[in-house]
């Protein structure tokens, strides 16, 4: 080995992790080079500088200085990591996620206004024609029936909005079924290539039927929402079919 | 016996046995954090944080390693992470101004003369070890001052031990090549053997 080879290998020399054979290289080659001696030398001299630097530190102050902030943290942490015990662990979770659902949905359904908002105040009101001032849609909403708020008992209006490819197709078919009832056609208004709205009349005492003969078309009847208009109900009911085509 | 005390602990460490700790260890973390950071209060913001660490992660500790060594562990980490955070690789170089603590440190049985030239030869080293790059001065740092074996420096690491090997057989020629091309004419100091800190000329004999 020459003095290159030699010196890498020289700062491990003393900690005994070069192999047997490197290990008899070093030392073969040290009894014959002054040079490569003066190297280890070196090596070695600066190792033991490095150990002025073993300096031990303790220091009591600093160590209770330690302790208080852990405690003063640990105060602080505390909370955060209650939160993040919950959250690992998913049954209470979910059961605090069920209940705040069910609390929201029962609140709602209890302080639900008894004299709900005037319709020429909901937001989204849409009108067929100057008459039909009690018309309001929502625009996710498919199809919509109200009964009628002009004072009659007797038949109610009902609307019917249907979204979809198949305009044409769809209304044949809900007014053959609804056929079975006495109902009228009124009015239909076509609000886009997707969308038209049927406006129609069925006696209020049949409207149960009505909405058991939509659903049973495939569309999907929403608990209806109650307005009030000129001291008499409305009724609200909201049906959505899913476009498929 | 610390860490069966320790390990017998369910969710939370009390504070008596994490006491304990510190004061066990405390030495060995500012001191490793100083040479890491080369600035003392740094030093002790990060020996503050590593227990800080050490005390919420104590019931993860497996046992896997000595109690020193995953303070060590955790000790190096909380260093990178703070050299990271404050962008400090450029300006970790030892400097002057930064106050040896050594000094104040108690129990030293040296004549004024013998503290001058400790404390001379001290600044030198330190000066040379800052200038090593980080990664060889980790290295050096952990196995001539903490005394650690090639197989902890590679546990706290989290490198192979032929890393371990290489990094320090390269950390320690160029320590020794700074050392010695900074002062060439500086004639080493043999110190009073009692300090622990006698050089030798090594001779053919000696092999």
């Amino acid at each position: 080995m020459n003095c290159d080879t030699i010196r890498e290998l020289l700062p491990l020399f003393d900690d005994g992790r070069l192999t047997v054979r490197e290990q008899m290289d070093v030392r073969d080659h040290l009894l014959r080079c002054s040079s490569c001696r003066d190297e280890l030398n070196k090596i070695r001299e600066t190792s033991s500088f490095l150990h002025l630097l073993k300096e031990e530190y303790h220091d009591p102050k600093k160590v209770n200085h330690i302790i208080r902030q852990v405690k003063k943290d640990q105060k602080r942490v505390e909370p955060l990591e209650w939160m993040r015990n919950l959250l690992r662990q998913p049954v209470p979770l979910g059961g605090v996620l069920i209940m705040t659902v069910f609390l929201a949905t029962v609140m709602t359904l209890k302080f639900w206004p008894e004299n709900p908002i005037p319709l020429d105040k909901v937001s989204d009101i849409s009108l067929l024609n100057e008459s039909d001032t009690f018309m309001s849609f929502q625009s996710p909403v498919l199809m919509r029936a109200f009964s009628d708020p002009s004072g009659s008992t007797e038949r109610s209006l009902q609307y019917a909005e249907i979204k979809t490819a198949d305009i044409n197709g769809h209304k044949q078919r809900l007014i053959e079924r609804l056929n079975d009832f006495p109902i009228t056609l009124v009015n239909e208004s076509v609000i886009d290539e997707n969308t038209i709205l049927l406006l129609f009349t069925v006696r209020t005492n049949q409207q149960d039927e009505v909405i058991t003969q939509i659903k049973n078309l495939g569309y999907t009847v929403i608990p209806p929402l109650v307005f009030l208009d000129q001291g008499e109900w409305e009724l609200v009911i909201r049906i959505e079919k899913e476009v498929t085509e | 016996l610390i860490l069966k005390s320790l390990r017998k602990t369910s969710s939370v460490t009390p504070l008596s046995q994490f006491e304990l700790l510190v004061e066990q260890q405390y030495g060995k973390v500012f001191r490793f954090s100083l040479r890491l950071l080369n600035n003392s209060a740094d030093a002790e913001d990060a020996t503050q944080e590593a227990f800080l660490r050490a005390y919420k992660g104590l019931t993860r500790f497996k046992g896997d390693s000595s109690l020193a060594t995953w303070m060590y562990r955790i000790t190096y980490t909380t260093c990178m992470d703070m050299l990271r955070t404050k962008h400090r690789h450029q300006d970790s170089s030892w400097s002057k101004e930064d106050t040896d603590l050594w000094e104040s440190l108690p129990d030293r049985s040296l004549t004024p003369e013998q503290i001058a030239l400790i404390k001379e030869d001290r600044n030198r080293i330190k000066k040379a070890l800052s200038l090593l790059s980080l990664e060889f001065r980790t290295v050096v740092v952990l196995r001539e001052i903490e005394d650690l074996s090639y197989e902890d420096i590679a546990r706290i690491l989290d490198i192979p031990i032929g890393t371990v090997r290489s990094r320090l057989a390269r950390g320690r020629r160029m320590l020794s090549e700074l050392l010695y091309a900074e002062n060439k004419a500086c004639e080493l100091t043999d110190y009073p053997s009692e300090s622990g800190i006698t050089t030798k000329k090594v001779g053919t004999d000696e092999l």
